[in-house]
């Protein structure tokens, strides 16, 4: 299982600060979200991955409610800034919801390098407006390219048929229980799971329930990335007590003992 | 050269990082792109104030469409120098996604960004995002009072160390910035003549802000290199004014005449020679009430070497004798 760690609202310190955190616990990335101080995830996403040079930087991104172009050339200067490092968690705008999938779809086709002629119920690419008529496109490209082949882009928010029948990873809330998650992902076509991640977004607690937790998942559908949300200091205890339990299927008998005996001689 | 106490050129900045990989001069944008904050940090230890980014989208060259985003890269690389954007096209934008992006990069800055908007003149570029191109003046002017708006709630600048300018030489535009209060931010290709023009009409409107200007600058080392940067620069032009300038309502190669007299002026303009004559071209600008000036000298067909080299003249040996802005 793969981790992330997610600075709970207000969090304290700097977006380098968390990206340090993370680095130091031996955590896969950061996911950061939009709050009152930096609503713009993306922005916050390269500053931190400024900080660290090998760390997952992962945006969760409101889509819906503008051009899904506009997104999508965000997203690519991003993931370019940060060498490849961007992870997108892609979400329903307030009010948006009926506009997801087909903001996602042209999301997904606009990261490609392919020119994109599209007629939606909200967008049409192009817009072939009246008076723009020096220099119009039959179809249109977004540049530039992202630095990754392709980047990873999760589905939050809506349900896990959106995400897995696209093959995308999906991040389910904490409150979803593991079992409805697994029997959602049980309902999917199985050729459309193959490679998507399956995670789920977990509030920090204590190691030995979140552990708990994370097992549970693995168990019902199959989990192989968390997002703790916490504060930042949470990352160590995650590093140190939480992640090495959940990367084998098992562990050999008395190793488990050691580590909560003689954590650190 | 290095500078160990801060900014000894605060109101001189780098430009322009547009981040293209051209026909001419192919470049391998994730690697410009990883090389931003180390670009950035040789600007600041040099003692420049800024260093400035360019917006267009859905070209073949991977221009640049989202310079607050590449901005990003270098905040934390650098203590003192301010980003800024000469331009961005805030009418090509949704508006309050924008005010979100500015607002964030302000604050991870520090108070650090010089957002330079322009109003972009592009068809293709509106079209493609499902925009009249014909909005675009109401468009920047909803931008502004949101931007305004967000100021007053103490989101966007509450700092109040970033700025927005105005870029353009047009009358609407010189008096959007003078209504505003916003500084004027003047195109690259304008002479002296039209440029005591421009801030009369900016100052008899109100403006009060500082008028902060683009030029195409080049410390050649002797009468050839002046002309081969002439030659690339005009290449340069040709490429970008023939493809997307309007000329009377045509792009550029449909009308050589017209697009040979935009190509002159431009050239007329840039300051190409010796350091002595870079400096009195510059202090030529102060004089004429140019306050910031951006001197641009990263260009598609400069290569880092050559781009490093002017970085380090500039700041020995035409810097220090600009005229600090009034």
């Amino acid at each position: 299982m793969r981790f992330l760690l997610e600075p709970e609202p207000e969090a304290p310190g700097t977006p380098a600060d968390w990206a340090r955190a993370a680095t130091q616990a031996g955590l896969d990335g950061i996911l950061v979200v939009s709050d009152a101080e930096r609503p713009a995830p993306l922005v916050t996403a390269v500053v931190a991955a400024a900080a660290e040079p090998g760390l997952i930087v992962g945006a969760q991104v409101a889509i819906g409610d503008r051009h899904p172009f506009a997104v999508a050339e965000e997203i690519a200067v991003a993931d370019l800034a940060t060498s490849g490092r961007l992870l997108v968690v892609a979400v329903p705008a307030p009010g948006a919801a009926g506009r997801f999938d087909e903001a996602l779809d042209l999301l997904r086709r606009a990261l490609t390098p392919r020119p994109v002629r599209a007629v939606g119920p909200t967008w049409r690419v192009p817009g072939d407006i009246a008076g723009n008529d020096a220099s119009r496109e039959h179809a249109v490209r977004v540049t530039p390219s992202p630095a990754q082949i392709q980047v990873p882009l999760w589905c939050a928010g809506v349900p896990v048929t959106t995400a897995a029948t696209r093959a995308l990873g999906h991040l389910a809330a904490g409150d979803d229980s593991a079992d409805a998650v697994g029997a959602a992902w049980r309902a999917v076509d199985s050729l459309a799971q193959i490679g998507a991640p399956r995670a789920r977004r977990l509030r920090w607690s204590d190691a030995a329930t979140v552990t708990a937790t994370l097992r549970c998942g693995r168990a019902a559908f199959d989990q192989d990335w968390a997002v703790i949300c916490g504060p930042p200091a949470c990352a160590m205890a995650v590093g140190r007590a939480v992640r090495p339990r959940l990367q084998l299927d098992r562990l050999p008998e008395g190793l488990e003992e050691l580590w909560d005996t003689d954590p650190a001689p | 050269v290095t500078s160990a106490d801060g900014i000894r050129f605060p109101d001189l900045g780098i430009g322009l990082w547009t981040l293209q990989s051209t026909a001419l001069h192919p470049r391998q944008l994730a690697a410009d792109y990883a090389r931003l904050p180390q670009d950035a940090a040789t600007v600041e230890a040099l003692g420049f104030g800024s260093l400035w980014f360019a917006e267009h989208r859905f070209w073949y060259d991977g221009f640049c469409p989202a310079p607050l985003h590449a901005a990003a890269a270098v905040v934390s690389h650098t203590r003192r120098l301010r980003v800024g954007t000469a331009a961005l096209l805030g009418p090509q934008h949704d508006l309050r996604a924008l005010v979100d992006t500015a607002t964030t990069l302000d604050r991870l800055s520090g108070g650090r960004v010089d957002l330079g908007l322009g109003l972009g003149h592009r068809d293709a570029e509106f079209d493609g995002l499902g925009l009249a191109r014909r909005e675009r003046g109401r468009r920047m002017e909803r931008l502004l009072e949101e931007l305004r708006a967000s100021q007053a709630a103490g989101e966007w600048a509450a700092s109040g160390h970033s700025r927005v300018w105005i870029a353009g030489m047009a009358r609407a535009a010189l008096e959007r910035a003078a209504r505003f209060g916003h500084g004027l931010l003047c195109p690259p290709g304008m002479d002296i003549p039209q440029l005591h023009a421009a801030v009369t009409h900016y100052r008899d409107a109100g403006g009060t802000a500082p008028v902060a200007m683009l030029r195409d600058v080049w410390v050649a080392e002797g009468d050839d290199d002046a002309d081969r940067v002439r030659r690339a620069l005009r290449r340069h032009y040709t490429e970008e004014a023939g493809a997307w300038w309007l000329l009377h309502g045509r792009p550029g190669f449909a009308d050589p005449a017209r697009l040979e007299g935009q190509l002159q002026r431009a050239l007329d303009a840039a300051a190409i020679g010796p350091a002595a004559l870079v400096t009195e071209r510059l202090a030529a600008l102060r004089a004429a009430g140019v306050g910031p000036l951006v001197l641009r000298v990263v260009f598609d067909f400069a290569d880092r070497q050559a781009v490093g080299e002017q970085l380090e003249r500039l700041a020995v040996d035409v810097a220090p004798d600009v005229p600090a802005a009034r």
